[in-house]
């Protein structure tokens, strides 16, 4: 126990016996970080996943159930009916994601003036109303859904009453040379009652027509959650904020000046950093 | 702890100020370029290269620069930018 004491004073409280700066936060231990992230971080590059002759970095966690779940929330709040599963608009959904990346573009319409009603009508399912929602590079299920709700047209389309189907996408590939996660959103409601199967809270797997399976619910090998690495990395950053942190309040109460602010300007980057990752860069882009 | 924050803000007034702008410049650009991975990451080794350039001229304008402060700044510039591009594979 004593042992355990002084290893935690040596490494995260200043005082003599480390000549007044925690080990946690020296610059040789500052290098010796970086070495080992960076080291994690070709290894994470080496081990990309391959579908399809497509090499694939992208670790998200979003999962079509959670759209489903989150989406019908919204319009349960707004005193609407939840919206039906259509596997039919899963599939139309999917075949606009995949348009997307072979063709190379991120829009409602394709260069080519394809619209989104169009994969709507290729899978045989005849609508009264139909709309769309976009989203690419987003983490979280949530972040999407609540990315769509603070946007009046996207919010419109996931409260429209007239709406009671609903289906999705779920895709890796590159997209403008950039590994991308698409999530394409297809509402609509059928002409006629029986004209579609819709299937209340079930998403799954789409298969296209030649073969390629799209994500509509969270496959391991292509979509791995971040979690596992994240709360390591929250931790780690956690624990350098903490030893930054005590850094300054013992030195300003022992009166020890660190050479001009060094503490207090790598207390601020890395705060600012984490907080421009966790607010922008865990949101991606909604049309 | 807060008076001596405030005691170092004040003394060093002009760097703290243009560090302050930096970060809301990259907040700034985080934002516009939100979506879009490789300009975040560009953002994001942008202000890792600023924060170290800073570091630089503050240890110089205070006659303070050696190679182990150099060597600190390059850490945490570049130990930030790994991490944040482990997490959300941004190259």
């Amino acid at each position: 126990m004593k042992k355990i004491r002084r290893i935690l004073h040596r490494w995260l409280i200043p005082g003599e016996h480390n000549n007044f700066r925690a080990h946690l936060i020296r610059h040789d231990s500052l290098l010796a970080y970086t070495f080992v992230a960076l080291a994690f971080l070709l290894i994470a590059q080496a081990n990309h996943h391959t579908i399809g002759g497509r090499i694939l970095g992208i670790a998200t966690d979003i999962q079509a159930q959670q759209l489903l779940d989150d989406t019908n929330n919204e319009r349960v709040k707004n005193g609407l009916e939840p919206l039906s599963y259509s596997p039919k608009l899963a599939e139309a959904a999917a075949l606009k994601s995949h348009h997307m990346l072979i063709n190379n573009y991120w829009s409602h319409f394709s260069p080519n003036g394809d619209s989104p009603w169009g994969f709507i009508k290729q899978t045989g399912y005849e609508y009264e109303y139909a709309g769309e929602n976009l989203a690419k590079n987003f983490l979280y299920s949530q972040n999407v859904v609540d990315a769509w709700m603070k946007s009046p047209t996207h919010r419109e389309n996931i409260l429209r009453p007239e709406f009671t189907e609903v289906g999705y996408a779920i895709q890796n590939g590159v997209l403008e040379g950039e590994e991308t996660t698409l999530v394409v959103q297809m509402f609509a409601k059928p002409l006629r009652a029986t004209a579609s199967n819709a299937a209340p809270n079930a998403p799954e797997t789409t298969t296209l027509g030649n073969g390629e399976a799209v994500l509509a619910q969270s496959d391991q090998n292509a979509a791995t959650a971040p979690a596992s690495t994240g709360i390591m990395l929250y931790i780690f950053v956690g624990i350098l904020i903490l030893a930054l942190v005590l850094d300054l309040y013992i030195g300003s109460r022992l009166k020890i000046i660190h050479v001009h602010g060094k503490t207090l300007a790598h207390l601020v980057f890395i705060i600012i950093v984490t907080l421009g990752a966790l607010i922008y860069l865990a949101n991606g882009a909604i049309i | 702890m807060i008076a001596h924050i405030i005691q170092e803000v004040r003394k060093h007034a002009i760097d703290y100020l243009v560090l302050a702008s930096g970060s809301a410049l990259f907040l700034l650009y985080l934002r516009i370029f939100q979506g879009e991975r490789l300009e975040s990451f560009l953002t994001l080794l942008i202000f890792a290269s600023f924060y170290t350039m800073w570091g630089i001229v503050h240890h110089t304008r205070n006659n303070t620069l050696h190679m182990k402060n150099v060597l600190e700044y390059i850490a945490v510039s570049f130990l930030m930018l790994v991490l944040v591009s482990l997490f959300y594979m941004l190259i």
